[in-house]
């Protein structure tokens, strides 16, 4: 799975992508601009790390425009910040962001909410499959019946008519 | 791993450095706020606790546009990195 990081700040972009380089395909943005590209883009990573401070364009003003569009209204965001005040916190779940993770954060702490991420993704295309076959086959369902309302439509006068005297 | 963040630590913190100095030279004291900030939270990342918080208030004042404690916390954080920095350079336990 690819995860993107939207961060300004060169130590953490590194720190980031060697912690989740295991287990991610990591893309890299240097701004949120630049992140709001590449989650634009068609096969763009479904899960991003958003730094709130950003040059250009903040971490939760691209919650809020990435929400907005139909591409990206189901990516898995999350914003990273040193505001850690239950305002900041609430006002960046607000934006549109579905975790929280607060500088400086411990490895395995992040790691963990990432993998949260991954698996409530993995749960929603399992969901969008289900319903893609289920769909499916209730377009089935109404081809069979439409069918044999048809036969049953056609054969009931022949059948009429051999019946007659 | 350790050592290539330390290598980027080093090299980013230089150059939010001179950026600040850049700034408060031009006697635009609002615009040490990003450096002051990434510098906030890196510092506050390797543990120099007492460093991040100077680059807090560096941070704030020049948020403020308030120049004279721009420089003042500059110069603050500037002699408190060079005192570290041999530490800096030398090891970089207890980064994880």
């Amino acid at each position: 799975m690819k995860i993107l990081i939207a961060e300004d700040d060169p130590l953490f972009r590194s720190l980031l992508a060697e912690l989740l380089s295991p287990e991610f395909e990591v893309v890299i943005s240097e701004d949120g601009m630049q992140a709001r590209d590449i989650l634009l883009q068609e096969h763009a990573p479904n899960m991003a790390l958003l730094e709130w401070i950003m040059p250009e364009i903040t971490g939760p003003q691209l919650c809020r425009e990435l929400r907005a569009h139909a591409k990206t209204a189901g990516t898995y965001l999350i914003l990273l910040t040193a505001k850690n005040d239950s305002a900041d916190i609430i006002a960046g779940l607000r934006a549109g962001a579905d975790d929280y993770i607060t500088k400086p954060f411990v490895t395995e702490e992040l790691r963990a909410r990432v993998r949260i991420g991954r698996r409530v993704l993995e749960m929603q295309a399992t969901i969008n499959s289900q319903r893609d076959a289920l769909e499916e086959a209730a377009g089935r369902e109404m081809e069979l019946k439409t069918s044999i309302r048809v036969r049953a439509e056609v054969r009931l006068p022949e059948q009429a008519r051999h019946a007659k005297p | 791993m350790l050592d290539r963040l330390m290598h980027v630590f080093v090299e980013s913190k230089s150059k939010l450095m001179a950026e600040i100095e850049r700034s408060l030279a031009d006697k635009k004291p609002e615009l040490v706020e990003h450096a002051a900030h990434i510098l906030k939270e890196q510092l506050a990342y390797m543990g120099a606790h007492q460093l991040s918080e100077t680059a807090r208030r560096l941070e704030t004042v020049g948020r403020k546009g308030d120049y004279s404690r721009a420089v003042h916390f500059a110069e603050l954080l500037q002699a408190q990195i060079a005192e570290m920095d041999p530490l800096f350079s030398e090891s970089s336990q207890g980064l994880l």
